[in-house]
């Protein structure tokens, strides 16, 4: 019986392959911002909103420039720091955190810029929860002007050690530092390549010319608080042309692709009803069309969440690329989601065939006969 | 309804009762009664039909439109449901079967052929003639198989999907499906109706070689005096009930009892039950 659906879904190749199309789409935008996030959280953790360090919650200007994210563009614009003190009194924030990241390069011992593929300045992060990505120091954290910690990459590639001198090229003026500490990013050297350059706050804003405000704000949510219940908490008391984000929901992508599935359904079976009522006729159980029915909607949505996840892989890692401007980029493959998407997708199948199933084992055999 | 009809009807009965002492019946019907509707506007499809269908017969059913022929050949090969009265399969009562038992019976111990074919798009020839097996999973008798191909001269092209076979090819795809499960009996329901005159009288003589080569049962629903003349029985209904039967029949006898039952013309256009348009295939008259 089952050998009559496969090639029954062979057969109906147009229909299958658009069904599984739009699953594929749907699933590879999905399957693409995890693997996006995933490596994002893994290079560009303290920078970009969904990371790892407990940030549920970025506020950040609505209109954020170009290359925008601030991985080294220097152009952000910037958000007034009260805010900051303001969400900090927010019922359900645990912790919130001005950050400042701009472009400053560091130079070698020969007086010219260390070779990198971007070149970034931040500031080292008051609050314990969002220092989590600062791996592996050495030294200590960056402590009013004149004091930098720089990533261990850097540290290498000029041979720099801790109290060593170095100069810091900011807005095309070199300027003198001290080597603090020596930092790593996450499981990495620095940041997806880039040199770090990691400064004191106040420091920090005084060298951008952003005194009073910050590129952008983290924020972390006390325990029981969801990162959604945190951003509208906090997007009820920001000022206008600032907006809280919140790791993108996709849910509502989720909810599209299964409505999109059984409408596909429905309207196979209006095709198929003299099909359907041939087969009760000629001695298919209702059991077994309901089954077949079901099996056919499982395979065609686990083909697209496959084809989609594949889709997606290169996707993320693509869009991952072009935001971190990097080679060597390390492509992180969150393989339990997309195993658990997958599983999904299987599972969403199933549930969108179960009405066209029942439909189907309780129709008027003769009329879908009959059925022109 | 006059006088007359009504004393046909009781000589029928009579006859239909000493025809089924001689031999044991492919199938029987007692007694079906099957309306539609409600109250009032209730139309009476079946008014108490009783029926016998003895063994490797090939048996025709004519009647006017609405006469209740259709209603009838979906009540006995387990498709529909009679208001009251039996039916036999073989042995087997199928009137009290739960539903899960009637699809076994159905899938196993019936064969239907189709006025519109019904065949899957999807499958090939061969998969359409073996699909009742594959849904019930069942072994292929392979020799089985090659012996059905032949007789409905379809072995060149068992690999065509339905939409690169002819119309009569498509029907003889179906009579082979209809075949493959060895049915106790065979219900065909205007099998020529979508035909030309040609491939309808090829696909008779497909039946009826079914009936003679391989012992089957075929009733055959007809419009078609040329189509019932090919039978060895042809029971004539009217208004839900059996009026007559005529054995042997020549076109001509045949035509002339439709004209006594009030059908004008058999090539008259009024919409069967079945309910299609573009019949063919009318060689009577």
């Amino acid at each position: 019986m089952f050998a009559a659906t496969f090639r029954s879904l062979l057969a109906h190749r147009v229909r299958l392959a658009l069904t599984a199309l739009a699953i594929a789409l749907g699933t590879g935008f999905m399957a693409g911002s995890f693997v996006f996030t995933a490596t994002l959280t893994h290079s560009l953790d303290s920078l970009f909103a969904e990371s790892a360090t407990g940030t549920d919650v970025v506020v950040q200007h609505t209109a954020p420039t170009g290359a925008g994210l601030g991985a080294g563009s220097g152009g952000t614009r910037p958000v007034p720091a009260a805010i900051a003190s303001v969400i900090r009194g927010l019922p359900g924030v645990a912790a919130a955190d001005g950050v400042i990241s701009a472009r400053a390069v560091l130079l070698g011992k020969n007086g010219k810029p260390l070779p990198s593929q971007f070149s970034v300045a931040l500031s080292w992060p008051p609050d314990p929860p969002f220092q989590g990505m600062f791996t592996g120091r050495a030294g200590r954290p960056p402590a009013g002007p004149g004091q930098v910690m720089i990533d261990r990459g850097s540290a290498r590639q000029g041979h720099f050690t801790v109290g060593d001198r170095i100069e810091i090229a900011i807005a095309g003026q070199a300027r003198p530092f001290t080597v603090a500490g020596i930092t790593g990013y996450g499981s990495a050297d620095s940041i997806a390549g880039g040199s770090m350059a990691v400064l004191d706050l106040q420091a920090a804003q005084q060298l951008f010319g952003l005194a009073g405000r910050y590129s952008q704000i983290e924020v972390k949510a006390a325990g029981g608080v969801s990162a959604q219940q945190l951003r509208d908490r906090v997007a009820r008391v920001l000022p206008s042309g600032v907006e809280a984000v919140t790791a993108a929901s996709a849910a509502a992508s989720q909810a599209q692709q299964l409505n999109s599935q059984l409408n596909t359904l429905a309207l196979s079976i209006a095709e198929r009803t003299r099909e359907l009522g041939l087969l009760r006729a000629i001695g298919m159980r209702r059991g077994q069309l309901s089954q077949m029915i079901a099996a056919e909607s499982v395979i065609i949505a686990v083909i697209g969440a496959v084809l989609g996840a594949a889709l997606g892989l290169g996707l993320g890692a693509a869009l991952a690329a072009a935001f971190t401007r990097s080679q060597q980029l390390t492509v992180v493959i969150p393989a339990g989601q997309v195993v658990a998407y997958v599983a999904a997708a299987a599972l969403a199948g199933l549930l969108a065939a179960i009405a066209p199933a029942r439909r189907a084992a309780k129709m008027n055999m003769l009329a879908a006969i009959a059925a022109e | 309804m006059g006088i007359d009809s009504t004393s046909q009807l009781k000589w029928a009965a009579a006859r239909t009762a000493m025809i089924s002492s001689v031999t044991a019946p492919a199938a029987r019907a007692e007694n079906l009664v099957k309306r539609y509707g409600a109250g009032q506007a209730a139309v009476t499809a079946l008014g108490g039909v009783s029926i016998e269908i003895p063994a490797e017969s090939f048996t025709a059913v004519m009647g006017p439109s609405g006469s209740g022929k259709s209603t009838l050949l979906h009540c006995m090969a387990g498709l529909d449901t009679a208001d009251s009265g039996r039916v036999w399969i073989g042995g087997e009562e199928i009137t009290s079967m739960p539903d899960r038992q009637l699809t076994r019976l159905r899938r196993d111990r019936v064969g239907f052929i189709f006025q519109a074919f019904n065949l899957l798009p999807v499958l090939s020839a061969a998969g359409n003639i073996t699909l009742p097996l594959d849904i019930a999973g069942r072994d292929l008798d392979r020799a089985w198989l090659a012996s059905v191909v032949e007789t409905v001269g379809l072995a060149d092209r068992l690999s065509h999907r339905p939409s690169e076979l002819s119309g009569g090819q498509q029907q003889r795809v179906a009579i082979a499906r209809a075949l493959v499960s060895r049915p106790a009996i065979i219900f065909a329901d205007e099998p020529t109706g979508n035909l030309d005159s040609r491939t309808g009288a090829e696909v008779l003589d497909l039946l009826r070689r079914c009936v003679g080569e391989f012992g089957q049962t075929v009733v055959m629903v007809t419009h078609d005096p040329a189509a019932a003349s090919c039978s060895q029985r042809v029971v004539f209904l009217a208004d839900g009930l059996v009026v007559s039967t005529l054995d042997q029949p020549t076109p001509q006898a045949v035509l002339d009892r439709m004209r006594a039952l009030g059908e004008p013309e058999p090539s008259g256009s009024s919409p069967g039950r079945v309910g299609r348009t573009g019949r063919t295939g009318r060689t009577g008259g």
